[in-house]
């Protein structure tokens, strides 16, 4: 048995091997269940063949050819033919399977060829990695387990030791663990793409936050992680900035978020010629009057098609290397929860902030409303908006706070705009030179936001540089940094551009002011991890009756394009939605099957004929093999394979002889009926010099035919074991 | 770098390959080599542990009693009872006090399943006391020899080991005659205490000096008390506490008790052994028909640290008789003061002593003992050979 199995390790892993990297090769990707219980049980067939008795070679090599004889009868040779030649698949794993046993005997037989058949596992493992070649998982773990069975033998080899040391005995003892190594490996995972390490970023980010964690609560210091993470509170303007891919959140966007999300942190209102500042107001409620302001001027102008110009979308984020006070939200984010992502939160000028120190895990999702800002149909809006009365602004608000609200009165509305040109709109005036370019720029536009969509192209025209350079001392005022800017380098970064479009905004008497945030944009669908690089400021410009629009005056960079308005034409053609014709889908019809209720006699007869051929063959054959053996044997050869044969009968006759008994106990032991004559014979070869006469023989020989007689009377199945 | 040693690193470094090929590409190929690396060693310790877990061990000893410097022979099997092979076991036995002959410590063997292999052998016990000896330890490793699991065999064989006799023909340190000569008081008295030979009288006893003056038998008259042979201290005070440390020590001066003891019964001269341990111990040994019994009381001598000498002072104050012996022979392993206290009251009795001395420097005991009269001072180291000292 040990040879058997060792054989079959071999035979079963090559075959296994071959038969998975030719599968897609042979056709049989249709018949995968049945091609591969093919390639299982041929391994076996061959190893049993190989190894079993004679007499077991018989049987199974018989029973597959009496079956095989029988159904070519069955379906007649022609159709056998034909169906093989239509299913070429089981003849390639067939030829598969005998090659790969061949094969699997050299390599068992040959170190040589082991050797040479792991340089090729290795090599091919290495190639079709590299190639990026399909393999399947099965063909791997059966590689990994020849390598390793390899690798035991060569071990067991060289390991001087005493004991049982016998090689097949030992790779077959300690075959179940490494067939359990190799079911191991074919159920591990495996991805197509490269491993990406989540979860060593994970607790990296884990690592930094706790650090700032614990940073911020021995030093204090408000936000650092803020700072560090691509802006400042104070909105200084750097001479340059170096390039960081830490991760500091991820972003999920929800339906119609688009590809580009511009999300604030917070907003400056007071620029100094060097830098941005802030003048903070506590609960202003800015942010809700402002969402609340452009929907009512969306509702107002096209109530009945407002997706048109905006669409109501929603972002999920999640902390992992942040640590900061700051909610992070795109414009018209609409704040009629009392928490976000389960913490409490309040407003601070135009930033939404919380009182406990966000930190990796932290989530939250927030619901915005996206504008189409660049389409035409907004800009239309925009141009012709007219001025939100008490009735529109309530009804508006009612839809999102049903309960009613503090703070977000029509009066409220009314104070916050003052409040808007008061806070952003500071007087910059133009330096002659500046001011004729900035007229060529905006020559012929009829509006304003025409005029700011103009800026912002002309802006775009400039160099985007991360390190600009220091800006002279000499630049102390909004007017010279625009003249250093816009006149003399005209090189800058995300900041620079943003400052100039907010002051150009005002110098035409538009309320603007100065953003700092992230510019997400997604590739694809999905989750994106926002990194520090991609920290980015932008400006806001109110328009009135609309709000805050944002603009990107950056060179290279965009806000993503407008998704297209669904016209008239669209609309009506939905309107008959309902009558559009649905495609009428042909039913198959089925041919009708004839009912048969009579079994075919063949299915039967056949394979009793051929069981009855087997077993008539089986034991002629048997007999043949036994008188040519016993013919050319002496007195006690034949004296002894008797008395094994009737020790064999008495087995399966229920009287099986303990292995610690002797044959003088065991002979006690039988019944009476039995015929022990033999065992004396038996007695005699094992332990004495004395020859096997004929007398003698002649005994055993009548022991036999009595045991083999009540054999017969037991059951005569057991005649079919016994030769 | 050992062999084992040597596969692990080849192992991490496989490991670490593996580690960078699926960081740089996917599929089955880099993922199944990297499953494959990370699975050896797991699957190589489950064995590991399925072979500890089966693994028995059996030993025993061919006799009951053991004696130090006597082989006897010594059985072991290792026997696997798992139906997988054991691929690499390999046993160590204890080696400090005992020695196992015939068998390399080196030999792996491996078990195939449901079998055992059976060894024979021999083992010297080489110092008196209780220890343990056998089987030490076990060493398993797997198929692979990436990972050796070492463990304390759970069975040890603890086994308490007699000392040896050694039988001396003679004395080195003492002149045995002086002792028999000496047995009486008065060795120095004029020998002028003569009578008349009477009947019954012991013809060796006659002085035929004053015979042939008086022309009449005179035999010398006996007065004062007998001498009672020679008495034999062992100092059972225990220094260390380290069994590598005192147990050969304590087994050197056992030898030399029974050495002596056994000499000296043989010789006719009876012995009288005193020691301390829980309480004031004396056997007094005359002849040979009893030492036997002798011996058994002295291989269960017990040594501890408590055993201070102070209380063998004592003794000498409770039995007479230890100060009437011809000669005091004291075995210890250092001068204290008690036990200079000691020798000082035999000599104040005109009383021999002989200081067997088991220590590895014998300098500062000669200084100490230097110009004290009747004392010989005889150093052992622990490890010197009894027969060739005495």
């Amino acid at each position: 048995m040990t040879v058997f199995f060792y054989d079959l390790l071999y035979c079963f892993s090559v075959s296994i091997l071959s038969v998975s990297l030719l599968w897609d090769y042979t056709g049989a990707k249709e018949h995968a269940i049945a091609g591969g219980i093919i390639a299982i049980i041929l391994p076996v067939f061959f190893t049993a063949v190989k190894n079993a008795g004679r007499r077991f070679r018989l049987l199974i090599l018989g029973i597959p050819s009496v079956i095989a004889v029988s159904v070519i009868f069955l379906i007649g040779l022609k159709e056998g033919v034909e169906y093989l030649s239509s299913n070429l698949w089981i003849l390639w794993i067939v030829f598969i399977s005998i090659g790969a046993y061949v094969l699997a005997g050299l390599i068992r037989s040959y170190i040589p060829v082991r050797r040479i058949a792991a340089v090729i596992i290795i090599a091919g493992a290495i190639l079709l990695t590299y190639y990026n070649e399909p393999i399947k998982k099965v063909s791997v773990a059966v590689a990994m387990l020849l390598l390793l069975i390899f690798m035991v033998e060569m071990i067991q080899r060289k390991w001087t030791k005493s004991g049982d040391t016998e090689m097949k005995r030992h790779v077959t003892c300690i075959s179940p663990f490494l067939l359990v190594f190799a079911l191991l490996v074919l159920a591990s995972p495996a991805r197509k793409e490269a491993y990406d390490w989540k979860f060593a970023i994970e607790l990296y980010y884990k690592a930094v936050a706790g650090f700032d964690r614990i940073s911020f609560s021995l030093f204090k210091k408000a936000d650092d992680s803020f700072i560090n993470a691509g802006f400042s509170e104070n909105g200084s303007l750097v001479s340059s900035f170096k390039n960081n891919d830490m991760q500091i959140f991820t972003v999920n966007p929800g339906i119609y978020a688009g590809r580009v999300v511009y999300l604030g942190g917070m907003s400056m209102d007071h620029f100094d010629g060097r830098g941005w500042s802030e003048k903070k107001v506590p609960d202003s409620n800015m942010i809700m009057l402002d969402t609340l302001e452009t929907r009512c001027a969306v509702w107002r102008a096209d109530s009945e098609y407002m997706t048109d110009h905006i669409r109501y979308s929603s972002v999920f984020i999640t902390y992992t290397g942040y640590y900061t006070h700051y909610f992070f939200a795109p414009l018209k984010t609409l704040l009629n929860r009392e928490k976000l992502g389960g913490l409490p939160y309040y407003t601070e000028g135009t930033g939404i902030l919380s009182d406990k120190k966000l930190g990796h895990g932290d989530s939250y999702t927030i619901y915005y409303f996206r504008l189409n800002k660049d389409s035409e149909i907004f800009r239309e809006l925009v141009k012709n908006a007219e001025a939100i009365d008490r009735d529109t602004w309530e009804t508006v608000r009612y839809n999102y706070f049903k309960n009613g609200s503090s703070g977000l009165e029509y009066e409220d509305y009314l104070a916050y705009r003052d409040e808007v040109y008061k806070t952003y709109l500071s007087n910059v005036k133009l330096s002659p030179e500046l001011s004729e370019k900035l007229d060529e720029v905006i020559k012929g536009a009829d509006s304003d936001i025409e005029k700011m969509r103009r800026i912002e192209a002309w802006l775009k025209q400039f160099k985007y540089s991360s390190s600009p350079g220091k800006i002279p001392k000499s630049v102390d005022t909004p007017e010279e940094f625009l003249d250093h800017l816009l006149l003399n380098t005209q090189n800058g970064y995300c900041a620079y551009y943003a400052t100039a479009m907010a002051m150009l905004a005002r110098s035409q008497g538009l309320p603007a002011r100065f953003v700092q945030g992230y510019r997400v944009s997604f590739k694809n669908e999905g989750t994106v991890a926002v990194t520090k690089n991609m920290a980015h400021a932008w400006c806001e410009i109110y328009f009135d009756n609309v709000g805050w629009i944002p603009f990107e005056a950056t060179p290279g960079y965009s806000m993503g394009k407008p998704w297209e308005a669904a016209n008239r034409n669209e609309r009506e053609t939905a309107a008959e939605y309902g009558k559009q014709k649905i495609a009428e889908v042909a039913v198959e019809e089925k041919e009708p099957v004839a009912e048969k209720n009579d079994v075919d006699p063949r299915l039967i007869m056949y394979p009793l004929i051929g069981l009855a051929v087997f077993i008539i063959l089986y034991i002629v054959i048997g007999r043949l093999i036994y008188s040519i053996r016993t013919a050319r044997m002496d007195n006690e050869s034949r004296a002894m394979l008797l008395c094994r044969r009737n020790l064999r009968s008495l087995g399966l006759m229920g009287y099986k002889r303990d292995r610690a008994e002797t044959l003088e106990e065991y002979g006690m032991r039988l019944p009476v009926e039995i015929d022990r004559g033999f065992l004396t014979c038996m007695e005699m070869i094992l332990y004495s010099e004395q020859e096997i006469n004929d007398e003698m023989l002649a005994t055993v020989e009548r022991s036999a035919k009595e045991i083999l007689k009540q054999l017969n009377k037991k059951n005569i199945i057991y005649r079919l074991f016994v030769w | 770098v050992t062999d084992v040693n040597r596969r692990l690193i080849l192992w991490g470094i496989l490991w670490i390959l593996s580690l960078v090929c699926i960081s740089f590409w996917g599929g089955p190929v880099s993922y199944g080599f990297f499953a494959a690396m990370t699975l050896i060693p797991v699957i190589s310790w489950l064995y590991l542990f399925m072979v500890f877990l089966m693994f028995r061990i059996y030993q025993k000893f061919g006799s009951p009693v053991m004696v130090t410097r006597e082989p006897i022979p010594f059985y072991f099997t290792l026997v696997n009872e798992f139906p997988m092979i054991f691929a690499g076991v390999r046993v160590r036995f204890f080696s400090s006090f005992s020695t196992i002959s015939g068998l390399n410590s080196e030999t792996e063997y491996e078990l195939r399943p449901h079998s055992s292999i059976k060894m024979e052998t021999q083992i010297v016990c080489h110092y008196r006391g209780e220890y343990e000896i056998g089987i030490k330890r076990v060493e398993l490793e797997d198929y692979l020899r990436l990972f050796r699991l070492s463990y304390k065999n759970r069975d040890t064989l603890r086994v308490a080991v007699k000392p040896h006799i050694i039988y001396l023909d003679s004395l080195k340190t003492v002149n045995v005659s002086d002792l028999l000569r000496d047995s009486f008081d008065h060795k120095n008295t004029p020998d002028i205490l003569t009578r008349e030979y009477m009947a019954g009288d012991d013809v060796r006893m006659i002085n035929w000096a004053q015979t042939a003056r008086s022309d009449v038998p005179m035999v010398r008259e006996q007065t004062g008390e007998e001498r009672q042979g020679v008495s034999i201290y062992l100092d059972t005070y225990r220094p260390e506490e380290d069994e590598q440390d005192y147990l050969p020590a304590e087994n050197t001066m056992l030898e030399i008790l029974l050495a002596l003891s056994w000499f000296m019964v043989s010789k006719g001269i009876s012995i009288k052994e005193f020691h301390i341990d829980r309480d004031k111990r004396i056997y007094p040994v005359s002849d040979t028909a009893h030492f036997d019994d002798y011996y058994e009381f002295i291989s269960a001598v017990s040594f501890a640290k408590e055993y201070s000498p102070d209380r063998a002072v004592g003794v000498l104050d409770t039995d007479v008789s230890i100060l009437s012996s011809n000669a005091v022979f004291i075995i210890t392993r250092q001068l204290s003061d008690p036990i200079m206290k000691m020798i000082n009251t035999y000599t104040h009795n005109d009383t021999e002593v002989l200081i067997y001395l088991v220590c590895e420097t014998a300098d500062e005991a000669e200084a100490a003992l230097n110009g004290v009269a009747r004392v010989t001072l005889i150093p052992v180291e622990v490890d010197a050979e009894i027969g060739e000292v005495l």
